[in-house]
């Protein structure tokens, strides 16, 4: 039986972070779904007609900016910037909602579309989701240990893609 | 060595060009200069510079017309006339039909980020649909007739001039029989070109680059341009998709064609300005029909009827 990481450590460092976010840092974001039985999708797997979404929800979270980017092409200077949003893993389970690549946040008025959902940080290195029972050599892993966050990395997308604000006028 | 105390005369632009031209001589024989060029053969001479003549010199001054001149620019916009106005390229997104723009690529960085907001969201981000085209080469098309030399052009297309204020047309002329004198434009004969267009359709979907090169494929091979001005014939041979979905970015579908755009260029330049002829007018004829005298010894004397008979002689 393990020694360290029960599930009071666990729920001590998600009450913790939890007040970090929503009272000391106070970053939010909105987080769009993708509702997968009403948006359609051609023969080239493109939603073309539209999309769906379910949300926003708005979540506290980390937000890790990298620089903005201007590339330059045929078309004229673009605009590019990759963003990573860090949640407590518990708030987005709580809210009915598992972030995946393709879903959206939508952050400081630019919509930004999943590429990665990184889901890794394990408390003292253990999931308790996994406590591999019946186990003889360690009984009762589903108590220890605990995945706590959600880390989602994305790319920043053209907002009239998404049909969700009116951007050409 | 300039004279001491004179102040040297630089010459004009206009003096400078006639001097450099020089015609090209039939057979490369010096002595074709007279036979041909008579004024050249003097001028070289007298150490000058040749001079058009003074006849083929007619002032344009009350004029309803410019010179006729056709310059690259007019057929880059001959292609998005086209574009923006026959075409109309337009696609469904989120339920809205919405007209896809065309610009010209590679703009000034202030214009693109600044002045181009209608394809770009708050953030300065490029929206889709949109199509670019950008002019990568220019080809001389030397199947079709030349002006021969830049020199001394010898080809060239005429226009007869309306009628105008001196050149009016009334029931007094027709009841005398009197022809007003026709005035013609002359335009040097263009030089003809093959421009080559480089194009991107961008787009987010493949549904939206179908639409647009359907209807791009359809006014494919037809004459491009404005009817008000000019219309070139636009040649498209084909269609390169591409659908790229690369780590950390947007998907994007693009579809790359090129556009040969046969056209012709009559430059404004000095050149043309200085060697060409630009208007001429119709041979004028005053026909005396009858001469009534008195007397054929009043004035003049036995020194008149002596003329007459030396004639007759």
């Amino acid at each position: 039986m393990a020694l360290f990481g029960r599930t009071r450590d666990v729920n001590l460092i998600k009450t913790i972070n939890r007040e970090l976010l929503g009272d000391v840092i106070t970053q939010q974001c909105s987080f769009y779904k993708i509702r997968l039985e009403e948006t359609t999708f051609n023969l080239y797997g493109e939603a073309a007609g539209g999309k769906f979404y379910d949300g926003p929800i708005i979540f506290n979270c980390l937000v890790d900016r990298n620089d903005q980017e201007y590339p330059e092409s045929d078309l004229g200077v673009d605009f590019n910037w990759s963003t990573i949003f860090k949640f407590l893993r518990e708030d987005i389970l709580n809210a009915g909602m598992q972030p995946e690549v393709g879903d959206i946040i939508l952050y400081n008025d630019g919509y930004y579309q999943v590429d990665d959902v990184i889901s890794n940080q394990y408390f003292v290195g253990k999931d308790p989701n996994y406590p591999n029972e019946p186990n003889p050599l360690n009984p009762g892993l589903s108590d220890f240990g605990g995945n706590l966050s959600y880390i989602v990395k994305t790319h920043y997308e053209p907002a009239d893609k998404f049909g969700i604000t009116k951007e050409r006028f | 060595m300039a004279e001491q105390g004179k102040t040297p005369i630089p010459k004009s632009q206009r003096e400078i060009a006639t001097g450099l031209n020089e015609p090209t001589i039939p057979g490369n024989d010096p002595n074709n200069v007279t036979k041909y060029f008579p004024s050249l053969a003097d001028a070289r001479a007298n150490n000058q510079s040749v001079q058009p003549a003074r006849a083929s010199r007619i002032s344009q001054k009350e004029d309803s017309w410019k010179p006729f001149t056709i310059g690259i620019k007019d057929l880059d916009e001959a292609i998005k006339y086209y574009f923006d106005n026959v075409i109309q390229p337009s696609v469904v997104q989120n339920g809205n039909r919405i007209a896809v723009p065309t610009i010209y690529g590679s703009p000034e960085r202030w214009k693109s980020v600044q002045r181009d907001g209608y394809y770009r969201d708050k953030k300065g981000k490029i929206m889709a649909p949109l199509i670019m085209y950008k002019r990568t080469n220019i080809d001389r098309n030397r199947g079709i007739t030349n002006k021969i030399d830049a020199n001394f052009p010898q080809n060239y297309a005429v226009f007869q001039q309306q009628y105008t204020k001196k050149n009016h047309y009334n029931n007094l002329s027709v009841l005398n029989g009197a022809k007003p004198i026709k005035t013609y434009q002359a335009i040097v004969i263009p030089d003809f070109v093959t421009f080559t267009y480089s194009c991107v359709i961008y787009t987010y979907y493949m549904e939206q680059l179908n639409q647009i090169i359907e209807a791009i494929n359809y006014a494919a091979d037809t004459y491009w341009g404005d009817p008000q001005r000019f219309k070139f014939r636009a040649m498209i041979n084909g269609y390169q998709t591409i659908t790229e979905l690369n780590v950390g970015q947007e998907r994007t579908v693009k579809g790359n064609f090129d556009i040969k755009l046969n056209g012709y260029i009559i430059p404004n330049v000095i050149q043309k300005d200085l060697d060409a002829l630009k208007k001429f007018s119709s041979d004028s004829k005053v026909i005396i029909t009858q001469e009534t005298i008195e007397s054929l010894t009043r004035d003049r004397g036995n020194q008149f009827i002596e003329g007459i008979n030396t004639n007759l002689d």
